[in-house]
């Protein structure tokens, strides 16, 4: 089966103007899974892009992560985290052009019976940033109908692009 | 959409090259599965787009090898090429193939510099060494729309039933 079978553009933002949040709403349940792909820049070294489901703040999100950036590596477990990550997007003190490349997979979003496992990826190369993979829940069984989009430091940069695609039958 | 897909015939082929991709997509995908046709230990898969090389890439990668407790990252800077993966070379265990998936996002814009992002897995039933589970970020000063990819290992040639497909990413 080819991608043009399986994904389905839903939506994308391209940021005009530095914005804290970029929201996905009415998100369709009609697909078995999502991705989101990020082409990320914010203000702050070492910062990721984050994301939170059906606007929930709350501490309901856990987090596996291994990262390297430069010649360091770690591994963290973080449970009760207030979204989930996305991996290293572009800094402000790298050349203005240059982005992160990052990617959520949300698998089973509007399957009630379940907590919503995702995997995510990103990164950048240059001094400050790195690289991320992430293994993590939204503990809520709830159909995942919005997606909000933001950074731990700052607001999202402009050129910063997220698009949303469904996949079917993944 | 699938754009392109090629698997390398008895003959081997130093690269594998993807070109007059459309500007029509968001982002592309690829994914590849390879082995080189000599040498030993892990070759490293790297790639140049739109036939740049010189010193427009810097690429961070972060490698877990086999048993070994500490993963080892590196940031390589004004590169030829971009380094996006681990590969078996004939020396590992016969029909050993790696996997690597590969995104590129607005790769058609024309304003910004351009960054991929590969996650590869190297598997050769071995238990302690060559046996690569990777990430890497590579970023391309660019700021053209990608219109060609080549993918190769240095010196090397792609093995028989090597695979590799280009996809994109739909943006309507």
């Amino acid at each position: 089966m080819t991608a043009g079978n399986t994904y389905t553009f839903i939506g994308a933002t391209t940021v005009a103007t530095a914005a804290s949040t970029i929201t996905f709403s009415s998100i369709p349940g009609t697909y078995t899974d999502f991705i989101l792909t990020g082409f990320a820049r914010q203000n702050a070294q070492l910062d990721s892009p984050y994301v939170q489901m059906n606007g929930d703040t709350g501490a309901n999100y856990n987090e596996n992560w291994i990262t390297g950036w430069g010649t360091s590596v770690a591994e963290s477990l973080y449970n009760g985290t207030g979204g989930l990550g996305m991996g290293y997007g572009g800094q402000a003190y790298m050349p203005w052009q240059e982005f992160g490349a990052n990617q959520i997979h949300v698998m089973g979003y509007s399957d009630a019976a379940k907590y919503k496992s995702t995997t995510s990826y990103g990164g950048s190369a240059n001094s400050g940033s790195g690289v991320e993979y992430h293994s993590t829940m939204w503990k809520s069984i709830a159909a995942i109908t919005s997606i909000t989009c933001k950074m731990n430091t700052g607001p999202w940069v402009v050129g910063s692009v997220i698009a949303l695609h469904g996949i079917l039958a993944a | 959409m699938l754009l392109s897909s090629t698997t390398v015939g008895s003959g081997g082929a130093s690269s594998i090259d993807f070109s007059a991709i459309p500007q029509t997509y968001h982002n592309l995908a690829i994914r590849l599965s390879a082995r080189t046709t000599t040498s030993t230990g892990a070759a490293n898969l790297r790639i140049t787009l739109n036939g740049t090389t010189g010193t427009a890439y810097s690429s961070q990668s972060y490698n877990s090898e086999g048993n070994t407790a500490t993963p080892v990252a590196a940031l390589e800077t004004a590169q030829a090429s971009g380094f996006i993966g681990k590969v078996p070379t004939a020396g590992l265990t016969a029909s050993m193939f790696s996997i690597q998936d590969i995104i590129i996002p607005q790769y058609a814009q024309t304003t910004y510099a351009k960054t991929l992002f590969s996650t590869s897995v190297n598997e050769t039933n071995a238990a302690a060494t060559n046996n690569f589970l990777g990430l890497y970020a590579v970023n391309f000063t660019g700021t053209a729309a990608i219109s060609s990819i080549s993918i190769f290992c240095t010196s090397l040639s792609f093995a028989q039933y090597t695979t590799a497909a280009l996809y994109g990413i739909s943006n309507s």
